[in-house]
């Protein structure tokens, strides 16, 4: 079966192909998001922030008291892959609830498997349980987001501030606590019913006004890129108060989705030139980077 | 997992009944090409009961309804052909978009309910499989 690789709140996890995230949170200390095959939900991962390793014969008592007391019913523990967990049934379906904790984000991990129709994949499971793990930063501190068909590489100090995704269109932008480097990846499909430009000129077109600006197109790994870099104009006001502030874009169509693949980094100078130079966006519909 | 916390639910959303389900147009919503190249979809409406004279010369009112379609619109009214169920259009306007599946049946379900609402389409759900049972039972004892 095949499976596709997700990276979010820096956890990895392999799901089955048709698999896709239909809800999500942002918030590092507490949260959750979602997965769907075709027909239903499948598994939800909810993580928190927690001061150090639980008792987990406790937590797992006590859990399954709850689940009781919730109608849950045919509850018994397990163990797999290194996971605790309780499995049982309710209401026709099948849930099996597993539960580790991470050592380097200090993060309290569960996953919980839906299974309709009591068809429970003992097989699945176990697989993807094995591999979820947690997402190191790179050697230059950047940390990688794997979702909605695009791999990030952002700055360490950028979280997503806002995740927009609707039909055929993902806006992800990664802004530092303060509020002024900030990182936007966007991913456009339905380019034949708007796209009436090169994207090149699309590029420019979205662009804030600049001062010194300048494109530059090139190929890079069967892609047509296309940048766009200058300074941002800004009032007097703004120039005094955060200083100059630089643009730096690059966008391209990848062939295997026909969707437009968008980054763009504000900030200061060297911050963008260095997110500019050593962040990145790829595309998973051309299997870039797939490990 | 918490200790204190009560286990969250988790989610319970289920398409496949929705999936299964066949839009029927209205016979009575015909079609006409709009000045913007896009499609106009005409639907009568029942008669209010005030919709009569005198009070139709007085206030002003139309007894049909009017929905602007745009390519996109015009494409799934066109797959709305009775015959076909909501996952067969949702995976015809995602291979010619080049869309996940969910992200077709996001936006396939969006207008097929707006045009519901509108009386342009019409739900047949799928036949349930254990009234068909219960029919076969009955037939037998007959």
């Amino acid at each position: 079966m095949n499976r596709r690789l997700w990276i979010w709140r820096h956890f990895r996890l392999r799901l089955p192909a048709d698999w896709e995230m239909l809800q999500f949170t942002r918030n590092p200390a507490v949260g959750r998001c979602a997965f769907a095959d075709r027909y239903a939900f499948r598994l939800e991962m909810n993580w928190r922030a927690v001061g150090g390793p639980p008792d987990f014969d406790l937590m797992l008592r006590d859990y399954t008291t709850r689940l009781r007391e919730q109608g849950h019913e045919h509850l018994r523990p397990v163990r797999r892959a290194g996971w605790r967990g309780v499995v049982g049934e309710r209401q026709g379906l099948a849930l099996s609830r597993f539960g580790a904790y991470f050592d380097e984000a200090s993060c309290l991990v569960e996953l919980v498997f839906i299974w309709p129709e009591m068809s429970v994949d003992r097989s699945l499971e176990q697989t993807v349980l094995e591999s979820v793990g947690e997402e190191p930063p790179d050697a230059a501190g950047r940390r990688r987001w794997r979702a909605f068909g695009m791999d990030v590489h952002v700055h360490g100090g950028l979280s997503p501030a806002r995740c927009r995704v609707l039909p055929g269109e993902v806006d992800w932008v990664f802004e530092a606590t303060r509020g002024r480097p900030r990182v936007r990846v966007r991913r456009i499909g339905l380019r034949p019913l708007w796209m009436r430009q090169g994207v090149d000129a699309w590029l420019r077109a979205n662009a804030p006004p600049l001062r010194g600006a300048r494109g530059e197109t090139m190929e890079r790994q069967g892609h047509a890129l296309h940048r766009w870099s200058g300074r941002l104009r800004t009032g007097g006001l703004e120039r005094l108060t955060r200083g100059p502030r630089d643009y730096w874009a690059e966008a391209w169509v990848c062939p295997a989705d026909d969707r437009l693949y968008a980054r763009e980094i504000q900030g200061p100078s060297v911050f963008a030139a260095e997110e500019g130079r050593g962040g990145s966006l790829r595309c998973t519909a051309c299997g870039e980077e797939d490990a | 997992m918490s200790r204190r916390r009560a286990p969250p639910e988790p989610p319970r959303a289920d398409w496949r009944a929705m999936l299964a389900a066949r839009p029927v147009r209205n016979l009575a919503a015909k079609t006409e090409p709009a000045p913007d190249g896009g499609l106009w979809i005409i639907v009568r409406t029942a008669p209010a009961p005030w919709r009569r004279a005198p009070w139709k010369w007085i206030v002003p009112g139309r007894d049909r309804r009017r929905v602007a379609l745009d390519r996109l619109g015009q494409e799934t009214w066109g797959l709305c052909d009775g015959r076909r169920s909501v996952e067969e259009i949702v995976e015809e306007m995602s291979r010619r978009y080049r869309l996940s599946f969910h992200e077709a049946r996001a936006a396939v379900t969006a207008f097929i309910r707006e045009l519901v609402q509108r009386g342009a389409l019409a739900i047949a759900l799928p036949p349930d499989p254990e009234g068909a049972e219960t029919e076969a039972q009955d037939a037998s004892a007959r």
